[in-house]
């Protein structure tokens, strides 16, 4: 059975999510388009009509993503909102636990 | 640079055989009397701070009992030391001291090579000593392929007239072996101010090592908290959090240290704290000269340049924002080759994700100014994800100067106070 989610890892230690069960209605395949511009890891799953990987799962975390973040970006305005970036910051938690005034962007304006 | 501290720096030195007093470390003043007791009086308790002025300043203090190491170390806690807080105390034996001596190994820019220093009068500022009395300083620069063996040692050694041929001996040992420490550890500098003569022998009293900051890749042995240089004082758990952006990814880089972490040198000179990044430090460097002029005091400095990967500028973008007080964000680039589209996506994933309930427009001035490879496209985007239409936000491209941006920058300011008060 082939599965719906194409997930890998990236050289920072973040990781890209694709749900491919939105992929195959998309016209634009935006994540491609802005993926091939920057000579990235994504690329047509022909038979599918999806999302697929160039090279292997340890090359593009060596290096193989650009980590421009477009496939994200630009599903979301143009395709159907498939790609999720995780990119997690070690002890970020930590020091807003350690915080006693709220940062501007949990204030009203 | 990454500056160690002192009970780091021992504990390097006795790896490498350079004796040094017993000691504990200790984060409590019960923990402090444990090692009291363990350690014995008299005693020192040192206060754990990255300042060369930390005796003058009262952060090292000599007690003879419980009651007296007790108040020190509530005392050494509570205050700030040199402006800095304590939050880490060394618990040592005081030794009899018969002579203290200077020793160091450091690079000579001018000889481009390393060089070891000996001076017979240790325990003062080696600075001091330099200005006052020069010829008691005694330099040797080292072939940086060949080393340096012990005899050459001995001889700079010898220029002292009141020590041994065996104390002589064991003070060129130990010039080895932090000739060693210090190609080992890829340092800047491996300090022994004062090496002490005791009944014991040589010891180490006082030590400071400084680790390169680009080589602290090749000592991830020593697991070292380590941040961007800043200054004498430890790094900030933000610079902390920004120095691990760069850990495993080499492209591009970011450079992240908080110049008023606590916003205090904004508020007692009434000036506006803002949250600032630049591509480039000379950029960063000409934009804050534009900025401060205006009655504006970037709370940090910060430079994303050597084109970096858009989820570094998305994990720092995040870190500037979280710096709770800041009134506004000033964001230029140099005229730049990096890709500055990848920039703007990083910027954007940041926006979006700190003020979802806005699609990523800032409730604070944000001035964006992008110049050089791709500025179009990074103007573009963020005009496509809606940013650039916020209220308090103004996209520059490659016409405008650091000048242009900052006036910009001072116009938003000004109608954003007057029309929201401020904040917070």
């Amino acid at each position: 059975m082939t599965s719906n989610i194409l997930t890998f890892e990236m050289r920072s230690g973040g990781r890209i999510t694709i749900d491919l069960s939105r992929c195959a209605a998309c016209e634009s395949k935006a994540c491609l388009v802005v993926c091939n511009v920057q000579g990235g890891p994504l690329v047509l799953d022909e038979a599918r009509g999806v999302p697929s990987l160039r090279w292997s799962l340890e090359e593009i975390k060596r290096g193989g993503c650009v980590e421009c973040l477009g496939c994200e970006l630009d599903c979301e305005l143009f395709g159907h909102q498939a790609v999720t970036i995780t990119l997690p910051l070690e002890k970020f938690d930590k020091y807003m636990d350690t915080l006693t005034e709220p940062t501007v962007y949990r204030l009203e304006s | 640079m990454a500056r160690l501290l002192e009970y780091q720096a021992k504990t390097i030195l006795r790896r490498f055989g350079i004796p040094t007093p017993d000691g504990q470390v200790v984060r409590a003043v019960s923990e402090a009397k444990n090692a009291g007791a363990q350690i014995g009086y008299p005693a020192m308790v040192k206060a754990q701070i990255r300042s060369g002025k930390r005796g003058k300043g009262g952060g090292v203090r000599s007690v003879n009992d419980e009651a007296e190491l007790a108040a020190a170390a509530a005392d050494v806690m509570e205050d700030n030391i040199c402006g800095l807080p304590v939050d880490t105390l060394l618990v040592e034996q005081r030794l009899e001291v018969m002579k203290e001596i200077y020793l160091g190994v450091t690079a000579d820019p001018n000889a481009r090579s390393p060089v070891i220093i000996f001076c017979g009068n240790g325990g003062v500022d080696i600075e001091e000593t330099a200005l006052a009395d020069p010829e008691a300083i005694h330099k040797l620069h080292i072939d940086i392929l060949r080393g340096v063996y012990p005899y050459e040692a001995l001889k700079l050694v010898n220029a002292a007239d009141d020590l041994t041929s065996r104390q002589k001996l064991g003070i060129a040992r130990i010039l080895c072996r932090m000739y060693d420490i210090y190609r080992t550890h890829d340092c800047k500098l491996v300090e022994i101010n004062p090496l002490a003569l005791t009944p014991e022998g040589l010891v180490a009293l006082d030590a400071r090592v400084d680790i390169d900051g680009d080589a602290l890749e090749r000592q991830a042995d020593l697991n070292l908290d380590v941040a961007e240089e800043a200054g004498s004082r430890s790094p900030t758990l933000l610079e902390e959090i920004a120095a691990t952006i760069d850990e495993e990814d080499h492209r591009g880089t970011v450079h992240f240290v908080q110049i008023d972490p606590d916003l205090s040198y904004a508020r007692e000179h009434n000036r506006i704290p803002i949250g600032f990044d630049c591509v480039g430090a000379g950029a960063c460097l000409t934009t804050m000269d534009e900025l401060v002029p205006l009655g504006f005091c970037p709370v940090n400095f910060c430079d994303t340049s050597g084109n970096p990967v858009g989820s570094k500028l998305y994990r720092v973008t995040k870190l500037i924002f979280s710096q709770p007080g800041i009134q506004g964000y000033v964001f230029v680039s140099c005229i730049s080759s990096q890709q500055l589209d990848n920039t703007a996506r990083g910027i954007i994933k940041a926006l979006k994700e700190l003020y979802p309930e806005t699609k990523g427009q800032p409730n604070i001035p944000t001035v964006l100014c992008f110049r050089g490879a791709w500025d179009e496209d990074a103007v573009r985007l963020l005009a496509e994800h809606g940013i650039s239409e916020g209220r308090w936000v103004r996209v520059m491209g490659r016409d405008a100067t650091e000048r242009d941006a900052a006036e910009a920058f001072y116009s938003l300011h000004q109608e954003w106070r007057s029309e929201t008060g401020s904040i917070g």
